[in-house]
C-alpha cells in the first residue's frame, strides 16, 4: 500500500509544512481533495 | 419492512451468499449495458426530447435519470443498472484528450496512443505518478501542454466537471436503487500493472517490442505500479470500507500474449496487486476480456472472493477448474459466458434454451452470477424484446 511520490502528500506530511493548522480538525479535509486529484490522475491513464 | 425493502434484502443476500461460497436461493442476475446502448434505447422509447441524438445526450446529464430509469423499468436485474463504465465527454474535451475521443455517432473510443518513450523507463520507474503528472499528461492531454498557469486552470476545470458529473450519477443511482429495491454495491476500480503500462503509456504495439528489447525495464515498471494499483482500488483507508466492497478490474492484454510472456510479464505484478486488494477481506471482479483459457491455471491462483466474467472460452473446463482447484479458503465465481449475440440472432425460446444449456454447466451448486459475455452495445430489436423475456424467465425459473 505504501508508495513514495513527490507529487502526493499525506496529511501527516502536509502538516509538517504547515504546523499552524495541525490542531484544526476541519483542516484535515485537505486530504480528501488531495485524494480526489490523485484518483483522477490515476484514472486518466486507463 | 415494506415490499421494496424485502426485495432489497433478498437481492443483497443472493450476492452475499454467492460471493462467500454459499449456494444462493436462486441465480443472481446482473446486466451491464454500455451507456451508449442505454441512451439509444431511451431515444427509441421516446423518453428523451425529439431530435436529441446520442451524442447530445451523452453531454447533457439532465437527461441521464430518464435514460437510466427507462432501462431499469423495462428489464429485470438484481443489481442497479447505471451508466456503465462511462467516459465523460466533458472531462476528455476539457483536457484535449488524444487517448479517448467521441465519434460522430456518440461513441467514446480509444485510439492507439503512447506517451512514454523507451529511453524514459528509468525515470518512470523511479516515481511513476510524478512522471505521469509532470511529463506524460501533456503528451496525451493536449490542453495541458501549455503554461503552468493555464495548465492549473485546465486541471481545475477538469476536476470540477468530473466531480459535478459523478455526483449527478451518484444521485441518480441512489434514486434508482430506492425506486426498484436494489442493494448497495460499493466498489472501486483498479488495473493490472502490465495493462496499465500498455494501455496509454506504451500502447499495444510498443509493449510487444519492449518485452523483447528491454524485458527487465518492463518488469521493473510493472512492479513500480503495484502499490499505486492497490491504492487506486482500495483508497487510503481500506480498513474503513464496507465488507461488501468489491474492486472491478477489466483485463486487457492476456489474450494477446503467449503463455511464456504472460507468466513472465503479466502475472507476477498482478498477483501482488490481487493479494493487496483482498488483504482486508474485500472481493475482486475481473472482466476476462476475449479468450484467456490458456492462462486460467495461473489465474486460478488468486485468493479471496474473486468473480471472473468470461467473454470467450470453455465453461466446462472453468467449472471443473474452479470446483476442484480453487485455493483453500477462496471463492471463485463464474459470470459471463452467455453470448450477447444470442439476443440478436435467436428467438425468445432460443435465448432461454441457451441459458438452460449454459446454467446446466456453470450454475450447478451455485458459484454463478448471470451476466452477458460483455456489455450490451445495442438494444435495437430484436435485442430488447429477447432481453426482456430472458431476464424475466431467469427471475422466475432459476431457483436452486
Amino acid at each position: 500500500m505504501e508508495f513514495k511520490t513527490k507529487d502526493y502528500y499525506t496529511w501527516d506530511e502536509y502538516v509538517k509544512l504547515h504546523p499552524e493548522i495541525q490542531e484544526v480538525e476541519g483542516a484535515k479535509k485537505i486530504q480528501e481533495y488531495e485524494d480526489a486529484v490523485f484518483s483522477l490522475m490515476m484514472r486518466l491513464f486507463r | 419492512m415494506d415490499d421494496l425493502n424485502l426485495l432489497r434484502e433478498e437481492r443483497a443476500k443472493l450476492f452475499r451468499d454467492v460471493y462467500s461460497g454459499i449456494k444462493p436461493k436462486r441465480i443472481p442476475i446482473m446486466q451491464s449495458p454500455a451507456f451508449e446502448a442505454t441512451i439509444e434505447y431511451a431515444i427509441t422509447c421516446g423518453v428523451t426530447p425529439p431530435g436529441k441524438t446520442r451524442r447530445d445526450i451523452y453531454w447533457e446529464p439532465d437527461y441521464w435519470f430518464d435514460v437510466i430509469d427507462n432501462f431499469n423499468a423495462n428489464f429485470y436485474s438484481d443489481s442497479a443498472v447505471g451508466a456503465g463504465s462511462i467516459r465523460l465527454p466533458i472531462l476528455y474535451q476539457i483536457l484535449g484528450a488524444r487517448c479517448i475521443q467521441m465519434s460522430e455517432s456518440g461513441v467514446m473510443q480509444h485510439p492507439e496512443v503512447h506517451c512514454l518513450e523507451p529511453e524514459e523507463y528509468d525515470d518512470y520507474i523511479a516515481d511513476p505518478m510524478t512522471y505521469q503528472i509532470e511529463v506524460l499528461m501533456p503528451r496525451i492531454y493536449t490542453a495541458l501542454d501549455t503554461t503552468p498557469g493555464r495548465r492549473a486552470m485546465v486541471i481545475a476545470e477538469a476536476l470540477k466537471a468530473n466531480a459535478d458529473h459523478m455526483a449527478k450519477i451518484g444521485g441518480i443511482m441512489a434514486q434508482i436503487s430506492k425506486k426498484y429495491g436494489y442493494p448497495a454495491a460499493p466498489g472501486g476500480r483498479s488495473t493490472a500493472p502490465f495493462d496499465y503500462l500498455s494501455d496509454f503509456m506504451r500502447s499495444f504495439s510498443r509493449i510487444n517490442m519492449d518485452m523483447r528489447r528491454c524485458p527487465d525495464k518492463v518488469l521493473a515498471a510493472c512492479d513500480a505500479l503495484v502499490p499505486l494499483m492497490i491504492r487506486e482500488g482500495l483508497g487510503r483507508t481500506p480498513e474503513k470500507l464496507s465488507p461488501d466492497y468489491r474492486v472491478t478490474i477489466p483485463l486487457h492484454m492476456g489474450s494477446f500474449i503467449s503463455n511464456k510472456q504472460f507468466e513472465k510479464f503479466w502475472f507476477p505484478s498482478m498477483k501482488k496487486v490481487m493479494d493487496g486488494l483482498v488483504a482486508y477481506g474485500h472481493g475482486v471482479n475481473l472482466f476476462v476480456e476475449d479468450d484467456w483459457m490458456r492462462h486460467m491455471e495461473l489465474m486460478n491462483e488468486f485468493t479471496g472472493s474473486i468473480r471472473y466474467q468470461f467473454e470467450k472460452g470453455d465453461p466446462v473446463y472453468i467449472k471443473k477448474l474452479f470446483s476442484e482447484n480453487t485455493p483453500a479458503g477462496s471463492v471463485h465465481i463464474i459470470t459471463g459466458f452467455y453470448q450477447a449475440d444470442n439476443l440478436r440472432y435467436k428467438d425468445e425460446q432460443g435465448c432461454i434454451d441457451e441459458a438452460k444449456r449454459l446454467f446446466d454447466i456453470v450454475a450447478v451448486d451455485g458459484g454463478y452470477v448471470f451476466n452477458f459475455d460483455k456489455g450490451l452495445f445495442s438494444l435495437a430489436e430484436p435485442v430488447a424484446a429477447n432481453l426482456k423475456v430472458l431476464s424475466e424467465w431467469m427471475r422466475d425459473n432459476c431457483a436452486y
